[in-house]
């Protein structure tokens, strides 16, 4: 099963293309970064899987074949928007009752005990409550609501380093304890091998890269060697970004079968940080991996 | 591949059944304080229905007690004023505002209902929630709309009763402008049309106060215009005519009461009045003003002369239009129709904004 | 699919290690974990039958993918130096195997006498000595070439320990 399958999907506000046929197919059972400049359309991405949003073009489903915004959908997508919107003049008492009575699914003993543990005080009105503390708010409330897939817009941007790291330790508790999928975006490029374990890359409205990390790292490596080589080492590889100084080379390459190095030639590994801004800097690189197909969407479902 | 197993403690809902009771622990606890005003006000204003209708009350029983029936200089009790002074204040000001609440209403519920949702951005946690968005929105809707109208319903028959006195005597008339807008169910039509139009403006304007203020505008005019003009309007259609002996100038709002002199029968309302010339032509509003004038300089100073006779001999009719009493329900029930058909054409053009909104 | 079967009524145990994790060090997170596992027995931090964390545990407290710390107990599973008993969590089975002492110190010999010797001649100072053989080392340990096809496999959660 996919958690969120796209294809072809294009969104349109008034006359900017947000994104523009996206395809893509997302396994169940992974945290999953979505990734991308600021307007490369990650949110409208989310928010068509959430339901909120209306695809001009395309089709998407979600948690196999279901229509987001459905009520199937609806009761097994959860959804922790941008800037975590509550209602700030309520208390938190009244908010997680709003929560409770806005689902028929609503494990309300578990949103408090975890309210408890976070030691967020139950008669505080919302507004009141810190940056941190209002997203922890958020995500318990989704939490508990026992989600099959929990889809997350920029949850980390505005928390501070302590609260971002207690943001994301509920949420990779609660999947260690209850297994379900996640989708966040994020701007923020570094400590996401930490979090995810699939990644999708975004820029203006399209997919530039898709894949489990273990295997886009796998698939690329670092090389580094004399400068005058580098043109014909280039040609032997899918190089994704070039960097040259007065007599040595550097080449992110896509390392596809066993190709040896010329001596002089070292490789090395690629973080992710440096895999993700090389294809960020240039969008227009024509080794992408590029939309996959659906049969190879279909082998890398399998286990 | 892992498998996404259910919960053991949160089985899976098969069927979906509207969530009323939830919506409206939902609405009680989003709206608390509006809600709680508007409880206030609907308790103070029946109140002072109350209050004002036992004082009226007694002033009738001393007016009839003294031998009065109903409001006319030529009874030894004279003036209504004498009677009811301290009555018809509190009388009007009630009826003023109840001419208010249905802008109230729709400024103060109506308009921030999807507004402010919109504004703060809550739409996106309300509408990805399991009870759907359009579920949301319309059992929201539905609620408060089930609210005011019957808080506003028996203000109205409130507001009736408080009328009935004066109605007696001839000084007020459910047929007047002020009273048919606020009495019987004409009051609830207008605040559910307020409702309606506020949470529709407020869908798709999205921006609270802007939302308020031109709900404000169109239910605060349209009802001011429904005040001098559109009542009038209405209760004239499909008027029947008779002739009436005495004519007491071109002006219409009378209730044919006992010696009002004219062929309707009696509870009638008269909706427009007219002269015709020689030849049954119709005259123009000029002309009649111009007929009367001379009518009264023929009998000036002949205290005999009947002023019908001086009609009669010139060929001239007295004409005037009227509705008879029972026709009084149709009216309002067309008119509450009307409104409740606009409330929701509103109501599902908003359900559709809400539905498309992307 | 539930990781942790167990429920949680009771205060969890103190720890029998304490992972940490450099996120700049370059090194997997899940080899992080594999290697302070290691480190920890050949230490005698860690003795046959100690409990490792429970992954719910570990993911709460370093704010980490579930999958990558069932990915290092897996590693350290296939490793034969824990197993995993249903329902209860993973267990230390044995020791790393460690190099005799004898075969230690002969070892330590032949790279003094040996190739250190010959980077001293060569005029090589500490920090290129060091530098010369970490490179290396890399070479040796990982072909780069071949690509990491050991990440590819058993990567699933699901798979999991239970």
């Amino acid at each position: 099963m996919n958690v969120v399958e796209t294809s072809g999907l294009a969104k349109r506000y008034r006359s900017t293309w947000a994104l523009r046929d996206c395809t893509l197919a997302v396994p169940a059972g992974r945290i999953v970064a979505l990734v991308g400049p600021n307007g490369a359309g990650k949110t409208t991405l989310l928010h068509c899987a959430v339901g909120l949003c209306t695809a001009t073009n395309g089709n998407i489903t979600v948690l196999g074949d279901l229509a987001p915004g459905s009520l199937d959908a609806l009761e097994r997508v959860a959804f922790v928007a941008q800037d975590v919107p509550l209602y700030k003049y309520l208390s938190v008492r009244s908010m997680v009752a709003v929560a409770r009575n806005l689902n028929s699914r609503f494990d309300q003993a578990q949103a408090e005990e975890r309210l408890r543990a976070l030691e967020i005080p139950p008669d505080r009105k919302v507004g009141k409550l810190s940056g941190g503390q209002q997203a922890q708010l958020a995500l318990t409330l989704s939490l508990a609501r026992d989600p099959d897939l929990l889809v997350l817009d920029e949850p980390l941007a505005r928390l501070d380093p302590l609260a971002r790291h207690d943001f994301m330790a509920l949420v990779m508790a609660a999947v260690a304890a209850s297994g379900f999928s996640v989708i966040f975006s994020s701007h923020v490029v570094s400590e996401l091998e930490r979090f995810a374990d699939y990644l999708i890359v975004l820029a203006r409205g399209r997919v530039q890269m898709l894949g489990d990390i273990d295997d886009l790292l796998a698939g690329h490596a670092m090389l580094s060697g004399p400068v005058e080589e580098s043109d014909l080492v280039g040609e032997q590889f899918a190089v994704v970004q070039t960097r040259k100084a007065a007599r040595h080379a550097e080449l992110l390459v896509r390392t596809t079968g066993n190709s040896e190095l010329p001596s002089g030639w070292e490789s090395d590994h690629v973080s992710l940080e440096e895999l993700v801004l090389a294809y960020l800097r240039d969008p227009s690189a024509s080794m992408l991996p590029g939309p996959l197909t659906p049969d190879e969407l279909e082998v890398s479902e399998v286990t | 591949m892992a498998t996404v197993a259910a919960s053991p403690v949160l089985p899976r809902r098969r069927e979906h059944p509207v969530p009323w009771k939830a919506m409206a622990r939902v609405t009680w606890l989003q709206r608390r304080s509006t809600l709680i005003g508007l409880l206030v006000l609907f308790v103070g204003c029946a109140v002072a229905i109350v209050v004002g209708q036992a004082g009226t009350h007694a002033s009738y029983a001393s007016f009839v007690a003294n031998g009065c029936v109903q409001n006319s200089f030529h009874t030894p009790c004279g003036n209504f004023e004498n009677w009811f002074s301290d009555n018809t204040d509190l009388f009007s000001a009630m009826v003023i505002a109840l001419h208010v609440a249905p802008v109230v209403i729709g400024v103060f519920v109506g308009a921030p209902l999807l507004s402010r949702e919109l504004e703060s951005g809550t739409f996106r946690f309300t509408w990805t929630q399991g009870v759907g968005r359009s579920r949301a929105v319309v059992t929201t809707f539905v609620l408060l709309a089930v609210f005011v109208t019957v808080a506003t319903c028996a203000l109205g028959l409130l507001l009736n009763w408080f009328a009935h006195p004066f109605e007696i005597i001839g000084i007020e008339s459910q047929w007047q402008s002020g009273l048919f807008d606020t009495t019987g169910p004409m009051l609830a039509a207008w605040t559910l049309f307020g409702l309606a139009l506020g949470t529709f403006l407020g869908s798709l304007i999205g921006r609270t106060v802007a939302a308020m203020a031109v709900t404000a505008a169109i239910v605060g005019g349209l009802l001011v215009a429904s005040f001098v003009w559109l009542v009038h309007q209405l209760e004239a259609f499909g008027a029947l005519a008779t002739t009436r002996r005495m004519p007491m100038g071109l002006g219409v709002g009378q209730l044919n009461l006992p010696g009002s002199q004219f062929n309707g029968p009696v509870g009638s309302w008269l909706v427009r009045a007219w002269f015709t010339g020689p030849g049954g032509k119709r005259l123009s509003s000029a002309a009649a003003n111009n007929v009367i004038g001379r009518m009264y300089d023929a009998v000036k100073g002949k205290v005999i002369v009947d002023p019908s006779r001086w009609l009669s001999v010139h060929h001239y009719i007295y004409w005037v239009g009227y509705q008879p009493a029972s026709h009084f329900w149709i009216f309002q029930v067309i008119a509450a129709a009307i409104l409740i058909l606009l409330a929701a054409l509103l109501a599902l053009a908003t359900v559709r904004l809400v539905r498309h909104r992307a | 699919m539930v990781i942790d079967k167990e429920v949680d009524d009771h205060e969890a145990p103190v720890p029998s290690i304490v992972f940490r994790l450099e996120p700049s060090s370059g090194v997997p997170t899940y080899l992080q974990l594999v290697h302070q596992v290691e480190h920890a027995l050949r230490l005698g931090y860690l003795t046959h039958g100690d409990q490792l964390p429970r992954v719910k545990d570990v993911v709460a407290s370093l704010s980490i993918n579930p999958n990558t710390v069932l990915k290092a107990y897996r590693d350290l599973e296939q490793k034969g130096l824990t197993a995993g008993r249903p329902g209860q969590g993973t267990f230390i089975e044995a020791s790393p195997e460690t190099v005799g002492l004898e075969r230690l110190t002969a070892l330590r010999r032949s790279l003094v006498s040996g190739w250190l010797k010959d980077a001293a001649a060569a005029g090589l100072d500490e920090q290129g000595t060091v530098a010369l053989f970490m490179a290396a080392l890399r070479d040796f340990r990982d072909r780069p070439m071949q690509s990491r096809t050991a990440g590819r496999d058993g990567r699933r959660r699901g798979e999991g320990v239970a």
